[in-house]
């Protein structure tokens, strides 16, 4: 009775595995896939590197799900601000860009507030009109 | 009558046996330990490209291809199914999927179940299941 049962455990056990290879190649392409890549090459590295591939593929699906999520959310504004020079960097001259008018305008505030002496004033006053 | 009888049985019996110990249903640890290829016949044994496993007694196991170790973990059996921990890199295998070139020095943890039959003394056929791939192969011990 119990070779009789280990008998029938054994056979149901063979038809059981080559149940579930019939049924691989028949209902998972990749299966038969995997299965011409390991033949001569790799019976665990065919399992090991079609699991890798397929789990890769998942991530990378994963990844542009949460990528394309990302893009459908409104963004916040990103607000630039300008930082203060740093000190020993030359910032540019204000009177680079300035019209002579607006220089000698500059001037007459400058000489009004006392910051130059009359000397200076014309000094300079005569510098901006000798550069017309 | 009853001798021949007798002897019918003894006959039987024995045939019994053989085919048990033929098919080897339960698999014992100690028949695994040892040197196996992956192939039909033991000429593989050796050979430059061959797969190879070996089941050491103290439950570690090794795997690899062209004598390189691609494949190193621990090993069961439990309810008549082999079970395969090991660490693996993807990278071994770029030449089956070459993306997997990508993997290289990237090492992951596998768990792989072989549901073996037809286990005869130097040869066994499993059918090996990690994830959602499936791979049939046939055993063959080595000296």
């Amino acid at each position: 009775m119990n070779i009789k049962m280990k008998k029938l455990r054994i056979v149901t056990r063979g038809i059981l595995a080559i149940l579930i290879a019939v049924t691989m190649t028949v209902t998972v392409p990749s299966f038969r896939t995997e299965a011409r890549a390991s033949e001569g090459a790799a019976f665990l590295g065919g399992m090991v590197a079609g699991h890798i591939v397929g789990g890769a593929i998942r991530r990378d699906k994963v990844r542009t799900a949460a990528a394309v999520e990302s893009a459908s959310q409104p963004r916040a504004q990103t607000v630039y601000v300008q930082e203060k020079p740093v000190s020993g960097t030359t910032a540019p001259a204000p009177s680079a860009k300035m019209t002579p008018e607006q220089k000698i305008q500059q001037l007459d505030k400058l000489a009004a507030g006392g910051y130059i002496t009359p000397e200076e004033y014309k000094a300079k006053k005569k510098a901006i009109l000798d550069s017309l | 009558m009853r001798g021949k009888l007798c002897i019918f049985n003894f006959f039987v019996g024995l045939l019994i046996c053989f085919s048990s110990a033929a098919n080897a249903g339960d698999m014992a640890p100690k028949y695994l330990q040892g040197n196996w290829v992956i192939g039909t016949t033991s000429q593989k044994c050796g050979a430059a490209d061959a797969e190879y496993f070996v089941f050491h007694k103290n439950g570690t196991f090794e795997a690899g291809r062209s004598n390189k170790p691609e494949a190193v973990g621990f090993w069961q059996i439990n309810d008549d199914i082999l079970y395969l921990d090991f660490v693996s890199s993807g990278g071994f295998f770029q030449d089956i999927h070459a993306e997997l070139k990508a993997s290289e020095n990237e090492f992951d943890y596998f768990k792989a179940k072989l549901i073996y039959f037809n286990v005869e003394k130097n040869r066994f056929e499993a059918v090996g299941v990690l994830g959602d791939q499936t791979n049939k192969g046939i055993a063959i011990r080595c000296k």
